[in-house]
């Protein structure tokens, strides 16, 4: 259409959405437009006719009856259960909500999860002496100085099970010769403690000092 | 007529209802369905096309009237507050399933209120027209529906879809542009 009027301009006068005199003007000297308005006017009187449709009485109070169930079944709790009901939820719908404290305690769990474990105290249930292998400065090997013995009641590592009594020993994979200790640097122990947890290995650095 | 013309004496009886049904009375709250279901179903079937559809969207729209009432602003027509909420719940459930059937519409639920004797020709005019309606997109639909069966100006429509009045206007003529043409397909 190369009419100084587009097909979306005539659309909307014929329904009085656009008033222009001039488009009056273009008609009367426009043919594709008059075709155009007559198209239009011909199926907007099409559409219109579904004003006189009216909805099924049935239809209606099956609705009605199942908005009324629910809304008696809220309005049985008292007003002020309401209140903290719509205050708890936060006006949401319930599995929105429920959804929402799901997703919040899940990530609490993983983050407490996922927290560093603190060292336990040695202290409450001193073990027993370990063989020292002392390392030397540039080595990465750790090596396990003592069997594990069963943890008392109380020493499970926070939130986890605790081992059950069963002793892992590991054997080290490079037998380290021990060229003795360096001049002048203090002696440090490591103590590796397995649980029955393969996820969770426990490492205790100690030196001369004690600390 | 499909809209409801805003009488005084009717708005201050809905108004008193309300304010009833906030308080708790659930007959108050019966009679503000009673005055507006016929209104919200009809909307719904014709923005979402069928039956089932069109109940379900009713019964969650009154549900969520009930739900939000002590919020509703008193002092603002309730008919346009309740026509929002409709086109709302329709958009999600249509799009959560995803259908507007291109078949021949359900008949059943709107029956027309004319000459028996001419009722054949204009029932297939109907299917044609709802036919026509089911293939447009969902924002051209409900502009369209709005503005030309339910009887808002433009202005009201770009406030009820949450839109400007020029983005309505653009939707509403190219809405009547393929209405026209796929009747025209039709035929």
């Amino acid at each position: 259409m190369t009419c100084k009027y587009s097909e979306q301009d005539i659309a909307l006068y014929v329904e009085g959405d656009l008033i222009e005199p001039a488009i009056e003007a273009h008609l009367l000297a426009c043919g594709t437009c008059r075709v155009l308005v007559d198209e239009l006017r011909e199926s907007q009187s099409l559409l219109k006719g579904l004003r006189q449709e009216t909805v099924s009485g049935a239809a209606l109070a099956e609705v009605r009856s199942r908005v009324l169930v629910e809304v008696r079944g809220v309005s049985s709790r008292t007003p002020w259960g309401r209140r903290v009901e719509r205050w708890f939820w936060l006006g949401l719908r319930r599995g929105y909500a429920l959804a929402g404290v799901g997703l919040a305690v899940a990530m609490g769990v993983g983050l407490w999860l996922g927290a560093p474990t603190p060292k336990p105290s040695v202290e409450s249930d001193p073990l027993p002496p370990a063989a020292a292998v002392p390392l030397r400065k540039g080595d990465n090997v750790l090596v396990e100085t003592r069997p594990i013995v069963p943890l008392a009641k109380g020493d499970g590592v926070r939130g986890l099970p605790r081992t059950q009594g069963v002793a892992h020993t590991e054997v080290p994979k490079q037998a380290v010769p021990d060229p003795g200790p360096a001049p002048d640097e203090p002696k440090q122990l490591v103590v590796k403690l397995l649980t029955d947890d393969p996820n969770i290995v426990i490492y205790w650095l100690v030196d001369q000092t004690g600390g | 007529m499909s809209r409801i013309p805003p009488e005084a004496e009717a708005e201050a009886e809905v108004a008193v209802l309300l304010g009833r049904a906030v308080a708790g009375d659930i007959s108050a709250f019966e009679q503000v369905i009673g005055r507006f279901e016929r209104r919200v179903m009809t909307l719904a079937f014709r923005l979402l096309g069928t039956t089932e559809d069109a109940q379900d969207a009713a019964q969650e729209v009154f549900l969520r009237a009930y739900r939000y009432l002590h919020r509703f602003d008193s002092g603002r027509l309730f008919e346009p507050w309740l026509v929002r909420m409709t086109v709302n719940v329709c958009r999600d459930l249509g799009r959560k399933r995803q259908r507007y059937p291109n078949v021949i519409l359900e008949a059943d639920l709107l029956r027309a209120s004319g000459d028996p004797h001419s009722e054949l020709n204009s029932e297939e005019q109907r299917q044609m027209v709802r036919r026509a309606l089911g293939e447009l997109p969902e924002k051209e639909r409900a502009a369209v529906v709005l503005r030309d069966l339910e009887g808002f100006s433009t202005a009201e429509v770009a406030g009820i879809l949450g839109s400007s009045e020029t983005t309505v206007r653009s939707q509403i003529s190219i809405a009547r542009l393929k209405i026209k043409k796929a009747i025209k397909r039709m035929i």
